[in-house]
């Protein structure tokens, strides 16, 4: 068991987000099998997924959003190479073999005195990162880390995840006490199990899920145990926290699971993003974060709870210190001003995967 | 210096024909037609470009040598993109300057059909830089950049571009050796398919196949070897975005110079020229950077008939590259060629009437090499 | 087929320009794309200063306009075999 440990040492220094520019809307997609895009996008709660161009992949993802995140850290001069540890986490690894972490780190400047290797863990494993990160700073192994969680995709043709699986990265730089904290790290659980309800084998191009399968028994019972679990450990309340955000598969169950919790629409509201850019696998629960720490106030008590299928879930929470100044043209708020709608043929030529 | 034979075959696409055929009808034409002996040529320089890329030929210059059988004499590849050819030209003249030899074969050749248009595409953007490859560039692009930039500042329209390529094939349609023998209108020219903008199918000289060779002597023989006046080389950066100007060709300037040095001519001086006409915007460049008109003029004067065939100065009239073809390697000499008849008076329907002096421009890449050859009458 | 050593050796030249701005002098649309190049796609030709310029593929939505401001981001350089080693480099954006 995870011990109910409160960090001390830990605070976000940077965080940013990068959600690629085309966007394909649920109609559109209903169009090519002749269904009903108004009642699907009602019954999902989304409008239209991001997706990425044809050169962008997981690795450029993260350095598009870790340049953001680099770019917000307040204090004195940070170079990349005070970073120890980076850690991707997707389940698009542009190679099985060969970490996405170290091109990102050679591209970032890392140098080469740090650790890094990929994770997966479907949906959580940018969380994940996070964690892994925030106790090697608590353990004083390093001074600061880079976790990313970032993915582009790849949904089976005419399969109901079509319309929402899209692509997104999202970058946390947390530091010890040396720097300047955005926001406190406070502390963490997780809750997992072995559960089928969404997986890709080796070689497979696009995943495989057990329908209905998918709700109860994985994606409600991991974020609602999770959250329960960690609301116990560290003696909390739904009520505590001003922003609150959940994994977003789509627009439907972070807001069932919110009202089986006791969380309000308003507090999920800063970081429901799913409407606008649909499901971008690791970085969604990544990206409502960035934009709640772009946009909520000092004082602000923030909660989190990922979920990636397989199954498990992280929960954390965090209290924002400082609100962020610098770059607010890379907000997400504003990426998702200058967007071009593409058409299915379009987006099939965009599609990495044939 | 002389040029004593000159031959070119038909350029096109030569689906029966190998490179080796090429190379064998080109030099054995261009040996027969010097009138000189077989075992008095004493060096043989074989311009191509993509052999060793496209079909993994290369040692062009031994293979020439089995194929002519001239065994045991002095020869070898000569490279420089599309201005290969002239540059030959320019190294047979050096060696007969520097008397390390007295005859001197030159064969252009090229073998561009036989593969993709987007593998030929890719082998030719070996004359660009590895920043260009990683651009996704192609030479269409390359000229398309210069174009853009020499739109805006001179204020050229789509249509004044169009007339190189309708002169062109005007002239074309006199040349039986031209790969497209007949003359296109303004109005085909304008609606083809844009290949990298502002550029259009029509702007672009064609794949082709064809070979060209000339004899470059030590002395005259005959009332038919036609005089080399000077034969000048210059190169700039290869790459575009080193160079100080995008809309001039500064390689070109610097080999016009030396040419006019050497001969003693001006850029007045000259009768009719073939220049390197890769893209109608190369042309408009070209007529400028050699000195025939002012910078920014040169599609008012293409426009106005300056470089027609009945005008002060005619362009191209072979066809150039666009109409009669651009086998690479062949260009270069296949301008030496066309200026060999011409001054011997044995160019038939496109007979230019007073022609005393003739000037050949090569280029290679986007301008990174260039050579300019001036001929003249006995 | 793409040399995985010599793409390891232009590593820092590749990115030498990752999130420097400059203007657009030139563009073109390259309709018909050289091989391991899936068209169309503009390509740029950047002023970084006085002295330093660059092409480069544009990879925005939108189009490049002569004298825009642009940024450089990382992207991947032309198509990947599967069983390639892939090719990442600068590619121009609107600096907004």
């Amino acid at each position: 068991m995870i011990k109910p440990k409160k960090f001390t040492k830990v605070g976000i220094i940077g965080f940013g987000a990068y959600v690629p520019k085309f966007r394909i809307t649920v109609e559109e997609i209903a169009k090519v099998y002749d269904k009903d895009g108004n009642s699907i996008a009602a019954s999902l709660g989304v409008k239209q997924k991001a997706v990425a161009g044809i050169d962008e992949d997981t690795v450029s993802l993260s350095v598009e959003a870790a340049t953001s995140a680099l770019s917000r850290v307040q204090g004195k001069p940070f170079k990349p190479t005070d970073l120890g540890a980076v850690l991707v986490g997707s389940e698009s690894h542009p190679y099985t073999v060969k970490p996405s972490g170290s091109i990102v780190a050679e591209i970032l400047g890392v140098g080469h005195d740090y650790l890094t290797a990929d994770l997966e863990f479907a949906c959580k494993a940018g969380t994940t990162a996070m964690v892994i990160i925030a106790s090697l700073i608590e353990a004083g192994l390093i001074d600061c880390g880079l976790a990313i969680g970032a993915d582009v995709a790849q949904s089976r043709p005419a399969d109901a995840l079509e319309y929402t699986a899209g692509a997104g990265a999202a970058a946390i730089i947390l530091g010890s006490k040396k720097y300047s904290w955005l926001a406190q790290f406070n502390s963490v659980s997780s809750y997992n199990s072995d559960t089928p309800d969404f997986w890709r084998r080796e070689g497979e191009k696009y995943p495989a899920h057990a329908g209905r399968f998918t709700g109860e028994p994985a994606y409600f019972n991991h974020v609602i145990t999770s959250t329960k679990q960690y609301l116990n450990k560290f003696k909390q309340k739904t009520t505590n926290f001003n922003h609150i955000v959940l994994h977003m598969p789509n627009g439907k169950f972070p807001i069932k699971a919110a009202s089986r919790l006791g969380i309000s629409r308003e507090q999920l509201a800063t970081g429901f993003i799913v409407p606008e850019i649909g499901n971008p696998y690791s970085a969604s629960a990544m990206t409502g974060l960035v934009k709640v720490l772009e946009e909520g106030r000092a004082g602000d008590r923030v909660f989190v709870t990922s979920y990636g299928s397989g199954a498990g879930s992280d929960s954390f929470s965090l209290t924002i210190k400082r609100k962020n100044t610098f770059n607010k043209e890379a907000d997400i708020k504003n990426q998702l001003k200058d967007v071009e709608q593409i058409s299915y043929t379009k987006y099939s030529q965009l599609k990495k995967v044939d | 210096m002389f040029i004593a034979g000159a031959y070119q075959t038909k350029f096109g696409e030569l689906w029966d024909k190998d490179l080796n055929d090429l190379i064998v009808e080109a030099g054995e034409a261009a040996i027969k037609d010097s009138g000189i002996k077989r075992q008095d040529i004493d060096l043989v320089l074989v311009a191509n470009m993509l052999a060793g890329n496209l079909e993994g030929q290369n040692h062009l210059g031994a293979l020439a040598v089995e194929l002519l059988g001239l065994n045991g004499v002095s020869a070898s590849r000569v490279e420089a993109a599309c201005a290969s050819g002239g540059v030959a030209v320019n190294q047979a003249v050096n060696a007969l300057k520097a008397k390390t030899a007295k005859n001197v074969l030159v064969i252009g050749a090229e073998k561009m059909t036989d593969k993709s248009s987007a593998e030929v595409s890719s082998g030719l953007m070996g004359a660009a830089s590895e920043a260009e490859r990683q651009a996704g560039l192609t030479f269409v692009g390359l000229y398309g950049l210069m174009a853009r930039v020499y739109f805006d500042r001179f204020k050229m329209t789509k249509n004044d571009l169009a007339y190189v390529a309708v002169k062109n094939h005007k002239h074309a349609s006199l040349n039986p050796k031209a790969q497209y023998p007949f003359a296109v209108d303004m109005e085909t020219v304008l609606k083809s398919s844009c290949v990298a903008s502002p550029l259009h199918l029509f702007d672009c000289s064609p794949i082709t196949d064809g070979a060209a060779a000339v004899v470059v002597t030590d002395k005259a023989r005959s009332k038919r070897d036609v005089a080399v006046a000077a034969s000048g080389m210059a190169t700039d950066s290869l790459s575009l975005t080193q160079r100080e100007s995008l809309v001039e060709l500064k390689a070109t300037k610097l080999a016009m110079k030396q040419a006019c040095r050497q001969s003693g001519l001006k850029p007045g001086d000259i009768d009719l020229a073939e220049v390197h006409d890769c893209f109608s915007i190369a042309e408009i460049m070209a007529v400028e950077d050699l000195g025939f008109c002012q910078k920014g003029e040169g599609f008012k004067k293409i426009k106005a008939g300056d470089f027609d065939h009945d005008g002060r100065l005619p362009v191209n009239l072979s066809g150039g590259l666009k109409a009669c073809g651009h086998p690479v390697g062949a260009t270069g000499v296949k301008q030496i060629v066309e200026l060999a008849i011409q001054l011997r008076g044995e160019a038939g329907q496109r007979q230019v009437k007073k022609v005393n002096t003739g000037l050949a421009h090569n280029v290679g890449g986007s301008g990174a090499t260039a050579v300019v050859h001036i001929l003249r009458k006995l | 087929m793409k040399s995985a050593i010599k793409v390891w050796r232009h590593q820092s030249n590749n990115y030498r320009f990752l999130g420097q701005t400059g203007k657009v002098i030139s563009k073109t649309r390259i309709i018909e794309a050289p091989l391991g190049f899936k068209g169309p796609y503009w390509v740029v030709l950047v002023a970084i200063d006085k002295k330093t310029r660059l092409v480069g593929q544009w990879s925005d939505i939108g189009e490049p306009k002569i004298g825009m401001k642009v940024m450089g981001v990382l992207r991947r350089i032309g198509e990947t075999g599967k069983a390639e080693a892939i090719e990442y480099g600068v590619k121009w954006k609107r600096a907004r």
